[in-house]
């Protein structure tokens, strides 16, 4: 029987979501993107986007093409997905020190002001967001959820993958995902 | 990262260094700091309260500007 839910990958922008994408596409859930946004040194695998998802909650026309499909929804939009569906979500956190210094990296070659927010008000702002995130996910009854650390996935993956086989039932090839972990990204990303 | 030295009781030392053959960290030093970070985290998620109209604002800006959001 086929998968009948949406696979949503979820987290702050720089926590390992893309990587995740990846990871399920080798573990046999194909990604639903449309690479307008191309592979660049901040993400050289690809971003495994989809931009209709940015147009939440206006455009839910491409909702039923997502079944069966992993998609990447950032956390702000998590609250607009419909409840008329059933969703797997795997929620990336990273540590927060992290986070903001690879924004901050992404945000000049942007030509963004990476200091826009002091780090420290930043970190205190996304800790707040995430809770807030972390109940609404946990609240959802059509919401299964896999809380998964990216540093403990690239420094020891059996436990992170354990629990992902446990979202989706034993029904991903755990083994293929963990070949998906390239350590170098991590190191160019300059953690 | 910057570090300071910090003295702990022998006894809580010698159970960490016991623990540590069962986890994948190598040293006492590792080990403690995974483990407050954690405890503190926790107890800062706990204590943080809801963000204001003005805080949600500057987190939506910062998606906007990484490219995350319209």
């Amino acid at each position: 029987m086929g998968r009948d839910y949406i696979t949503v990958v979820t987290g702050l922008p720089r926590s390992g979501t893309s990587l995740m994408m990846s990871m399920l596409d080798k573990g046999g859930i194909a990604p639903l993107k449309d690479d307008v946004r191309t592979a660049d040194v901040d993400n050289p695998l690809g971003y495994y986007e989809f931009e209709r998802v940015k147009k939440l909650p206006a455009d839910r026309g491409w909702m039923n093409e997502a079944r069966g499909r992993a998609v990447k929804v950032l956390g702000e939009l998590m609250k607009h997905l419909p409840p008329d569906y059933e969703y797997r979500v795997v929620f990336m956190m990273r540590d927060l020190d992290e986070i903001v210094s690879s924004q901050k990296k992404m945000m000049i070659r942007r030509g963004e002001d990476p200091d826009a927010i002091p780090d420290d008000e930043l970190i205190r702002l996304y800790r707040t967001y995430l809770k807030n995130l972390k109940g609404l996910v946990n609240s959802s009854e059509n919401m299964r959820v896999a809380y998964i650390n990216y540093n403990e996935l690239l420094s020891d993956p059996k436990e992170s993958l354990e629990e992902i086989r446990y979202l989706f039932d034993g029904d991903i090839d755990a083994d293929s995902m963990r070949g998906a972990i390239d350590l170098s990204l991590y190191r160019n990303r300059g953690g | 990262m910057e570090t300071v030295g910090i003295r702990i009781n022998k006894r809580i030392h010698d159970r960490i260094k016991e623990r540590l053959k069962s986890t994948g960290f190598t040293s006492v030093e590792d080990y403690v700091n995974y483990v407050l970070d954690e405890v503190l985290s926790s107890m800062e998620e706990d204590e943080s309260e809801d963000l204001s109209d003005e805080d949600q604002e500057k987190v939506k800006e910062r998606l906007r500007a990484l490219g995350y959001l319209e």
